[in-house]
């Protein structure tokens, strides 16, 4: 089978998928206690009737299959619904969010690959020396750092007692664009960020890695007098398929892994619309929300697929 | 040999590479400021929650404290509950002729000379248009109580409307809060899909909102036109979205908020700690408190049927005087508030001479002796095959009310009452009957939130009390707030009297005794006064403390010191 014929199967899978998918949160959601009329309840100004105009307006009375259908039609022909908070546009507010997180979320991902990678080559290429158990020491207590309680950390530390970086936002207020600027905002929000995964990724790099030294194919390599670079090119290689894998299915957790770090760091991105969403059972948003993730993870699982095939030419499919 | 040293001398480079770019960022950043410089004339409020939108109408808290800046109101409350005139040149009423006998038509006499941010002068067409567009049914308003019972609205001249009610609407001062500009929106009333509602720029008020960074902040600035001469002193004020407590705590230190609003009441000592800020606690209309299921528990629950503990009036009493909650406040709210007599705790319609029960052990165990409740063998009551078991439902989130629920549970055990607490979120607790709200369903024993007045009708208690307490509120699939499931005629008379007419003194008369009558009824047990904390940079002066406003109700007279 073909690359092409492949990939052209995959693609045909997602759609039923995503409709699956969908479907499957669709009844979730609607399944928990509570509604998106919780939040006016609470509030003693309410009138009964008022409500029950509410509830028709955002089409609350209807069967949930038929509530199901019409989100799926108009959905699909480009229209994905209003906030039943905020009445914007879903695809605005989505994308709005989305770009905030984006930004810090590829140069968290860059900063991951460009500390772990290389860290965990070093630590393997010198197993069981002083270096690697410093390494391996530092990467586990670096994976086993609450998020939270880092960021308030390096806020406490750089903010307020150093005074060197911002405590929270993406720029300064009513200042013009500036790099520096935007810069000075991201940088805590993104160590806090790629801390803890660079932990992890540097141990499991550095144990793949170790796993492909011992092999029998690279003590030939080097009994055949290969440069040790070569030989060290090799092994990665190897060692990257799995890791790849591993990597590429973080790309996902753009979507609403990084909550925390935004809540902490009042930056307006996806995971914090997500939460508020959740907590205000925004259908429309949720459900937007819901497809962009599934889709995103449908398709970095496709990447991982294509990287693997192009690593190892023997995988074929 | 040479291959390898080349790679460590990589591995070195790359490490000193990284150092000199991080070096480089952190010190040729041009000066150590941080974030948003605090000075000049510029105030920067945090608060945690966005508004869903900044039309007051259409939305409820923070929009009413930033649209409330940029859209006056025609009349407003002062801290001790008096209505003072704003856009009108007096607060009408039937004593000085601008009412009606009947309370049918309200006669609104406007102030002259005023002009919105754009020049235009503010008139009697403005007025108009606000009610015409609370009118229109397309707009989705948070609250239509008496805006549907208005059949016209007219203007004589420019400076004069005259608003027509179907019947006496008693609240009728606390509508039309907030006046729109009728130019904005080219002669539409359906304003529901206007970019206005976004972002006001034009408005009568000190301020106009200027920007909205969508989940960062929205930023106002001085309306040079306003009509308090020389106000107000501030430039600029920014409400800056900082969800987490704690990163405003920070901010604060690293004097990046000026203002941290709707602190939580058990950081208290903490934000005393940080130097030179002040934490203001206000009390406010709200109170704590713990409803008492008079009907029958079920899912749903049966109000025809009293509850076989709780609907015994004495059983409830003795709950009341079992419970020290000066304790609690002095624990658990440092001090900082109090215990309220009545439902209605402050304003012009509450009655201050109602006096809440004293805590006495003694007196609720005489109580539950005469109700026919035996202490059994395990030190909990029973009465024929029952024991006195109850269900206490809070929220979760909230370490007060936890806390709280455990002293309650500790102080009943003392007079032989055993409590379950159970903590459920409150949008399960407080749902609509249809989403399975437990309190709607009347599927609990007793139930602890706050509740009170709120909103534009902090100051006036009708729609509180006949929504809490009148039998005709009581549950049902179509809605009703009285979860108690009160049921008492001489109540529902009192309210009526005072929902038929716009005399104050009339309806305080009748709220009086209302008021009376839920306090020696006991349906709900009165904890504490619920309090607002916020926190303010010393630099900050000229503010005061507003039950019946929000935070910020005089923008105008806020100066930087």
């Amino acid at each position: 089978m073909s690359l092409a014929r492949f990939l052209f199967q995959r693609v045909l899978l997602t759609t039923p998928l995503l409709v699956v998918i969908s479907l499957s949160g669709f009844l979730i959601i609607n399944a928990i206690p509570g509604g998106p009329l919780a939040a006016y309840t609470e509030n003693p100004e309410f009138r009964s009737e008022d409500l029950v105009k509410i509830a028709l307006q955002l089409g609350l009375d209807q069967p949930i299959h038929v509530r199901y259908v019409r989100w799926l039609t108009t959905f699909v022909g480009g229209d994905w619904g209003y906030s039943y908070s905020t009445k914007q546009p879903v695809v605005v507010m989505i994308g709005e969010r989305l770009k905030n997180t984006a930004l810090l979320f590829a140069l968290a991902y860059l900063t991951i690959l460009a500390v772990s990678v290389p860290i965990g080559i070093l630590a393997a290429t010198k197993a069981y020396s002083a270096t690697d158990y410093l390494i391996t020491g530092a990467a586990f207590m670096a994976l086993s750092v609450p998020t939270f309680w880092l960021g308030l950390l390096l806020i406490i530390v750089f903010s307020v007692a150093l005074r060197i970086f911002p405590a929270g936002g993406m720029a300064t207020i009513g200042a013009e664009f500036s790099l520096v600027d935007r810069l000075r905002h991201l940088i805590l929000p993104l160590l806090t960020l790629s801390f803890v995964t660079s932990g992890a990724y540097a141990r499991y790099v550095r144990s793949e890695m170790l796993e492909v030294l011992g092999q029998d194919y690279i003590r030939t390599a080097r009994a055949k007098g290969l440069p040790a670079r070569r030989v060290r090119w090799q092994a990665f290689r190897n060692a990257a398929i799995p890791f790849v894998t591993v990597a590429v299915m973080y790309i996902p957790e753009l979507m609403t892994g990084t909550v925390v770090v935004e809540t902490i760091f009042s930056w307006p991105g996806m995971g914090r619309l997500l939460w508020e969403a959740a907590l205000r059972h925004d259908y429309p948003v949720l459900m937007g929300i819901l497809v962009v993730g599934a889709t995103a993870t449908l398709f970095a699982s496709l990447l991982a697929d294509i990287l693997y095939a192009w690593l190892d030419p023997r995988i074929r499919y | 040999m040479r291959r390898s040293a080349g790679k460590k001398v990589t591995l070195t480079m790359y490490a000193r590479w990284l150092t000199v770019v991080l070096l480089t960022v952190v010190f040729l950043t041009p000066s150590l400021s941080t974030g948003a410089p605090t000075q000049g004339r510029r105030v920067v409020i945090g608060i945690q929650q966005e508004p869903a939108n900044l039309n007051p109408y259409m939305s409820a808290w923070p929009s009413w404290v930033i649209a409330g800046k940029v859209l006056d109101g025609l009349i407003g409350v002062d801290p001790k509950g008096q209505f003072y005139p704003i856009l009108v040149e007096k607060v009408p009423t039937v004593a000085n002729g601008l009412v009606s006998a009947d309370g049918t038509r309200v006669t609104y006499k406007l102030r002259k000379g005023i002009v919105w941010s754009d020049g235009r002068p503010f008139t009697a067409r403005d007025v108009a248009f606000t009610w015409n567009v609370l009118k229109n049914e397309a707009n989705p308003l948070y609250s239509r109580a008496g805006y549907d019972l208005v059949t016209g609205v007219n203007t004589p001249d420019d400076y004069t409307a005259v608003v027509s009610f179907k019947q006496p609407y008693a609240p009728y001062l606390t509508l039309s809060g907030y006046v729109l500009p009728a130019d904005v929106f080219g002669g539409q009333t359906d304003i529901s899909k206007s970019a206005f509602n976004r972002r006001p720029g034009i408005g009568t008020g000190p301020f106009v909102v200027a920007e909205w960074s969508s989940g960062s902040y929205i930023r106002l600035t001085r309306n040079p036109r306003y009509r308090l001469a020389g106000r107000p002193f501030l430039d600029e004020v920014i409400f800056k979205i900082v969800p987490s407590l704690d990163a405003g705590a920070a901010q604060l230190r690293a004097g990046e908020l000026d203002v941290l609003t709707n602190a939580s009441i058990g950081q208290i000592p903490d934000f005393e700690s940080i130097p030179g800020v002040y934490v203001r606690t206000t009390e406010s209309t709200l109170n704590e408190r713990i409803l008492l299921n008079l009907g029958k528990r079920g899912n749903p629950g049966d109000p025809t049927q009293p509850h076989p503990i709780l609907g015994d009036v004495r059983v409830r009493r003795a709950l009341d005087q079992a419970i020290n909650k000066d304790r609690i406040i002095r624990t658990l709210l440092f001090g900082r508030s109090s215990v309220p007599g009545s439902v209605v705790a402050v304003g012009w319609a509450s009655d201050r001479s109602i006096k809440p029960r004293p805590y006495d052990p003694e007196a609720a165990t005489r109580l539950l002796e005469e109700a026919g409740w035996r202490v059994g063998p395990d030190g909990i009551r029973r009465k024929d095959s029952q024991r006195l078991q109850l269900e206490l439902f809070t929220t979760t989130g909230n370490k007060l009310r936890e806390s709280a629920t455990q002293v309650v549970r500790d102080d009943l055990r003392q007079v032989g009452v055993e409590v379950t607490i159970r903590l459920v979120p409150p949008t399960i607790l407080f749902a609509l009957w249809a989403d399975g709200g437990l309190t709607s369903r009347g599927d609990f024993d007793m139930s602890m939130s706050a509740d009170g007045p709120f909103g534009a009708n902090s100051i006036d208690p009708d729609l509180f009390l006949s929504s809490r307490f009148h039998s005709s509120a009581i549950p049902t699939p179509q809605g009703g707030y009285n979860s108690v499931r009160f049921r008492n005629a001489d109540f529902d008379r009192l309210r009526d009297q005072a929902a038929s007419t716009v005399d104050l003194k009339e309806r305080y008369a009748a709220y009086a005794r209302a008021q009376r009558i839920i306090q020696e009824e006991a349906p709900v047990v009165l904890m504490w006064r619920h309090i607002w904390v916020d926190v303010f940079s010393r630099r900050l002066a000229g503010y005061r403390a507003n039950p019946f406003g929000e935070i910020g109700w005089d923008l105008e007279n806020w100066i930087v010191r």
